[in-house]
């Protein structure tokens, strides 16, 4: 007797406005969350590019620093993307920032090279690394 | 009449239910996702550090093996081997070598080619008979062994107080009747070393050169006298240094050559004295010897090339 002045049509709708009101709730509630998430695993995957590139670029330094050596080239494997982004990859002479744009994050990684690296920017992915025994500089592009 | 209202109120609990089932799955699968995404950033995929160790390895390898390689090669050489011979030997035994590291390599997907660069040999004058004096083939005692001499890579003297002229308590010097060994320098300047013993008990070395005269510390029983090295029995001896107080092309001679006998190598890059000094097989010969050779070794990989030379001396 309770629902009987309420028609079929109103309970259905009634229903998939509750439903559309619980999907955007959590939509929303979980919005935030996952822009955080995206972010921390933009960065850290940025960190653990940086860190395996600065590795690399140290073993490339440590392999050149010998007098034998009369070429060295070197390919550091790098994703593609960041949590979905492209990226960019600054060198100067002391370290290697990583930024990707969406989601917004910047890693700068450390590195200790005897050998001067050329101040560059290069996308994210595989990078070359050489030794240019001219200059006596580590020289990067992309492959 | 039938009663919908319960139907009807099931079905919207159950489009409930599914709604929030369908809201869970969709949070579950982006949670799975983001941790998908994390897993492969926390991967690290270099394996560089492998590559590095592996082509280290191997370039040492080589660098160690080399002067044991060019000594199993000059150990093998006789008077007949020309130097063509010789450097066909080398590239030979180093194509060999590099033959031997390809398969291991080839299951980490990397390669390592050597190439021989230059070899540089140098003829080497040998008495290894210690019964014969230091007299030429043909027994004459004062005698050139080796002239218009660029570079000396060996030179050593191994001798015994027995073997040597007995000065009783006097000493000999260039003017003297023991054996003596001269470098001359391309602008007339001569050292002298005179080797004897005093009372058959120690070998005593005297040497004189622009610089005037030295003693060097004395062994008492077999001597190796290292010219090269400036060293007798592996201690430094200043006034040995007869080589660096001359300019060279040098002229190398031996005077009162009967009366020291032992063991004597000479090595040099430029012209031995008459092959009528020299005896085909025994003492003193002439054997032409690997003294150098610069490989280029190079270490491939999809991911790595290093190419580096490696410079190997014979073992002496």
């Amino acid at each position: 007797m309770s629902d009987r002045g309420i028609s079929a049509i109103l309970n259905y709708a009634m229903v998939l406005g509750i439903v559309a009101l619980l999907t955007a709730g959590l939509v929303v509630s979980m919005a935030g969350f996952l822009d955080t998430q995206g972010e921390a695993t933009a960065r850290s995957t940025l960190e653990v590019a940086g860190s395996d590139l600065a590795a690399d670029l140290e073993a490339a330094d440590r392999l050149a620093r010998t007098e034998q050596t009369q070429t060295l080239w070197l390919e550091s494997s790098l994703p593609d993307r960041v949590a979905g982004s492209d990226y960019r990859i600054e060198f100067s002479d002391d370290a290697i920032l990583l930024r990707s744009s969406d989601p917004d994050a910047t890693v700068r990684i450390v590195h200790a090279t005897e050998f001067a690296v050329e101040e560059t920017t290069v996308d994210g992915g595989n990078v070359i690394i050489q030794y240019d025994p001219t200059s006596h500089r580590l020289v990067i592009h992309n492959a | 009449m039938a009663d919908v209202s319960h139907h009807v109120r099931d079905r919207g609990q159950l489009l409930l239910a599914a709604a929030i089932g369908l809201a869970l799955v969709l949070v579950v699968l982006a949670v799975l996702l983001n941790t998908a995404l994390y897993t492969e950033a926390i991967s690290s995929t270099s394996d560089i550090e492998y590559q590095e160790r592996a082509a280290l390895s191997q370039f040492d390898a080589l660098d160690r093996t080399m002067p044991g390689l060019l000594a199993a090669i000059n150990e093998d050489t006789d008077g007949s081997t020309s130097h063509a011979e010789l450097e066909a030997t080398v590239a030979g035994e180093v194509r060999t070598w590099e033959s031997h590291t390809s398969p291991w390599l080839a299951g980490d997907g990397a390669a390592f080619h050597v190439t021989v660069n230059d070899t540089e040999i140098h003829d080497r004058v040998i008495h290894d008979d210690q019964n014969e004096t230091f007299t030429d083939a043909s027994e004459t005692t004062g005698w050139t062994v080796a002239e218009n001499v660029s570079t000396v890579s060996m030179f050593r003297l191994t001798v015994s107080p027995t073997d040597l002229y007995d000065t009783g308590d006097e000493t000999c010097d260039s003017s003297g009747p023991c054996f003596q060994f001269s470098v001359e320098g391309a602008d007339g300047t001569t050292s002298w070393v005179s080797v004897f013993t005093n009372n058959t008990a120690d070998v005593a070395l005297l040497i004189e050169g622009p610089d005037g005269r030295h003693h060097c510390p004395i062994g008492q029983d077999q001597t190796t006298i290292d010219v090269v090295n400036t060293s007798i029995d592996g201690s430094h001896c200043d006034g040995l240094d007869i080589l660096g107080q001359h300019p060279s092309p040098y002229t190398i001679a031996y005077e009162n050559g009967d009366r020291a006998s032992g063991a004597y190598i000479l090595a040099i890059d430029g012209t031995h004295s008459s092959s009528a000094n020299f005896t085909d097989n025994t003492s003193p010969r002439v054997e032409p010897g690997v003294h150098r050779t610069e490989l280029l070794a190079t270490y491939e990989s999809s991911t790595l090339v290093i190419e580096r030379t490696i410079v190997g001396e014979a073992d002496q």
